[in-house]
């Protein structure tokens, strides 16, 4: 958090026992323009106490959730950094203050309930940690039945899902194109695991890449101009890349042992991706435009699945099995590997900061969690599809 | 305290602003509908008519002439005070549109060009022939291993004498790995079972290989009598129609 040239400084101490304290910074008055720079020293990985009042029903508890999901621990108004209060008649009127001091306060109206306090949740949220929320942001993901599966949509709290898929077939790895306009996914449905491409709005569906084989995990690169992706083509599965309708076809990786989840930097220059060339499953990233490989470390871990670089591009989350499955993270370049929770297939949220990813219960099905990663909370989200899997956020 | 006069002055000063950035133009929107019934109306914050520091001045009020529809990014964000006053609108909110089902454009990509998928359109899928012929694997492993091999020679017999057979080899594994590099095992696999036929002389033109990851167990349970079962390729012969 950056501090402007600070005149006069009134520290307002939230609560001591909270090792909290909330400095604001008056910056004068100039062209009707006055600025406030707060200054929050906290320890980061304490989720922030807030307090809401106010609201009931179903907007008090997406407000909640959605703080919760962004590091904030829903508290009494005693006790809480920051208070979140305002009422809803239809349309939404919200306020932050911490203390005394009014942060936020507007109106939110134009659209259905749930989406109104996604949307003051995401101001909120940017006010206590400087980035934006990602409560609005939606969700693609496979949901398996017994022999079969389907791709579905949904808000990120998992509410608003529908298939986007009617095949009665297995399908794999969504991920969302362009502009979130389109769908890429494996699907089984003509006899092969085919890559297909479609529209979101129109349902209207294209094969993309059809080779006897395998034809996996089609990932559009950031910049929208590229598609990486898994192709055997009656070899290993190996590293493509193609543009993004699924021509100019080059081949990135020669590996007898089989590669697997390629995941791109947020430049569209590098494609980081599984292999076992070394023997157990690692990480390894290799440039779009040529070069060879390179072993990304993960010092303490050895056996590494599913990455998925942040969109801030500083850090690689992956998936580690040791008995059971264990979310970790590493510095894109390699190093010290954090572990997180138990859990796999992690997918980062537009704020860098939020991970999706996929639990399984007892009986091996799967579903699908949230982690906010600087303070490993953790928070399910409530589906009611029985199987949830591979889940990719739009951002 | 020179500061909390300074602050009343700020709160003061803070009330005009917003009252006076109340009219700006306003522009439609047609993905909002406007909620009748509150141009005009005074909306108070929480403790209008009581205090923001030392009771001096409202409560920075939600602006009331300018209506939610201004149509701008969540700029509801004026230069009238500090960084959160005003009101927005939600453009960016789309109603999530109803996703349609697909509909085939009957565009494909190229074919490989040592097996013709499409090929298998004149052909009729056996898969009792080979059921006791079924390779399993160890776990993690695309070896196949000595004393599987052996389950190999009847496949190998008959897609020698039989010119006109073609095969699918099925690569699966348990449910152990995480999905997508369990797709890659069973790619693995069938391709490890694949190089054997090759190697016995049997053209790659004849075989398909086929991975279904996890996603196709044989028994569905969760121990290791049903993984290794689940671990596994196995065979389907295709034979041309008459």
């Amino acid at each position: 958090m950056t501090e402007m040239g600070n005149q006069s400084i009134r520290p307002l101490v939230a609560g001591a026992s909270l090792a909290l304290f909330l400095t604001f910074t008056i910056n004068g008055f100039a062209a009707g323009k006055l600025q406030i720079e707060r200054e929050i020293a906290l320890d980061s990985t304490k989720p922030v106490p807030v307090s809401i009042s106010g609201f009931s029903g179903e907007v008090r508890q997406v407000l909640a959730f959605d703080l919760e999901v962004m590091g904030c621990r829903i508290v009494g108004e005693d006790q809480a950094a920051y208070q979140v209060t305002g009422q809803f008649t239809g349309r939404l009127e919200g306020y932050l203050r911490a203390g005394e001091k009014y942060l936020l306060s507007k109106a939110f109206t134009g659209a259905a309930p749930r989406a109104l306090a996604h949307a003051f949740a995401d101001e909120v949220v940017e006010q206590i940690h400087g980035v934006k929320g990602i409560a609005r942001g939606r969700i693609v993901f496979k949901n398996r039945t017994q022999r079969s599966g389907e791709i579905y949509v949904a808000d990120y709290d998992g509410h608003n899902a529908m298939p986007v898929t009617r095949d009665g077939n297995i399908v794999a790895a969504p991920a969302w194109g362009p502009n979130n306009s389109r769908l890429y996914y494996t699907s089984y449905v003509r006899g092969n695991p085919d890559i297909y491409v479609q529209e979101y709005a129109t349902g209207k569906r294209q094969t993309l890449i059809r080779f006897a084989g395998s034809n996996l995990t089609p990932v559009p690169s950031p910049d929208g101009r590229r598609l990486a992706m898994v192709l055997s083509k009656g070899g290993s599965p190996n590293l493509f890349v193609s543009d993004i309708n699924g021509q100019d076809l080059r081949q990135l990786t020669r590996v007898k042992a089989g590669v697997s989840t390629p995941t791109w930097s947020p430049d569209s220059r590098w494609i980081c991706y599984v292999s076992r060339e070394t023997g157990p499953a690692r990480l390894f990233k290799i440039r779009v435009d040529g070069g060879g490989a390179q072993r990304i470390q993960t010092v303490g871990v050895y056996n590494c699945t599913e990455p998925d670089w942040s969109p801030d591009g500083k850090t690689i989350a992956f998936t580690t099995q040791r008995g059971g499955f264990q979310l970790c993270t590493v510095p894109a370049d390699g190093g010290q590997v954090e572990q997180l929770v138990a859990g796999e297939d992690p997918s980062w949220a537009a704020n860098s900061r939020t991970i999706m990813f996929v639990k399984r219960r007892s009986d091996q099905s799967y579903y699908l969690s949230l982690l906010d990663v600087p303070t490993k909370q953790v928070k399910d989200v409530p589906l009611s599809l029985g199987n949830a899997s591979q889940p990719a956020w739009a951002r | 305290m020179k500061k909390a006069v300074s602050l009343k002055l700020f709160v003061a000063c803070l009330a005009v602003v917003v009252a006076t950035t109340g009219c700006r133009t306003k522009r439609p929107d047609k993905n909002i509908t406007p909620i009748p019934g509150v141009s005009g109306v005074d909306v108070e914050g929480p403790g209008a008519g009581g205090t923001l520091d030392d009771g001096v001045g409202n409560t920075p009020a939600i602006d009331p002439g300018r209506s939610v529809l201004d149509g701008g990014l969540p700029g509801g964000y004026q230069d009238s005070g500090f960084g959160g006053t005003g009101t927005t609108s939600l453009p960016p909110i789309e109603p999530l549109p109803i996703p349609r089902p697909m509909v085939d454009s009957g565009n494909d990509g190229t074919a490989d060009m040592a097996y013709d998928i499409d090929g298998e359109t004149g052909m009729s899928k056996d898969t009792g022939a080979f059921a006791a012929n079924t390779v399993y694997f160890g776990y993690d492993s695309s070896v196949v291993r000595s004393a599987e091999i052996v389950k190999l020679d009847e496949v190998i017999q008959i897609l020698r004498t039989q010119s006109q057979y073609k095969i699918i080899i099925e690569g699966h594994c348990d449910e152990r790995g995480t999905e997508e590099y369990n797709r890659s095992l069973g790619e693995r696999r069938a391709n490890s079972i694949r190089d054997h036929l090759m190697n016995a002389g049997i053209g790659a033109e004849r075989i398909r290989t086929l991975s279904y990851g996890e996603d196709k167990p044989k028994d569905f349970g969760h121990d290791e009598a049903a993984w290794a079962q689940n671990r596994r390729g196995e065979f389907i012969l295709l034979k041309p129609r008459r």
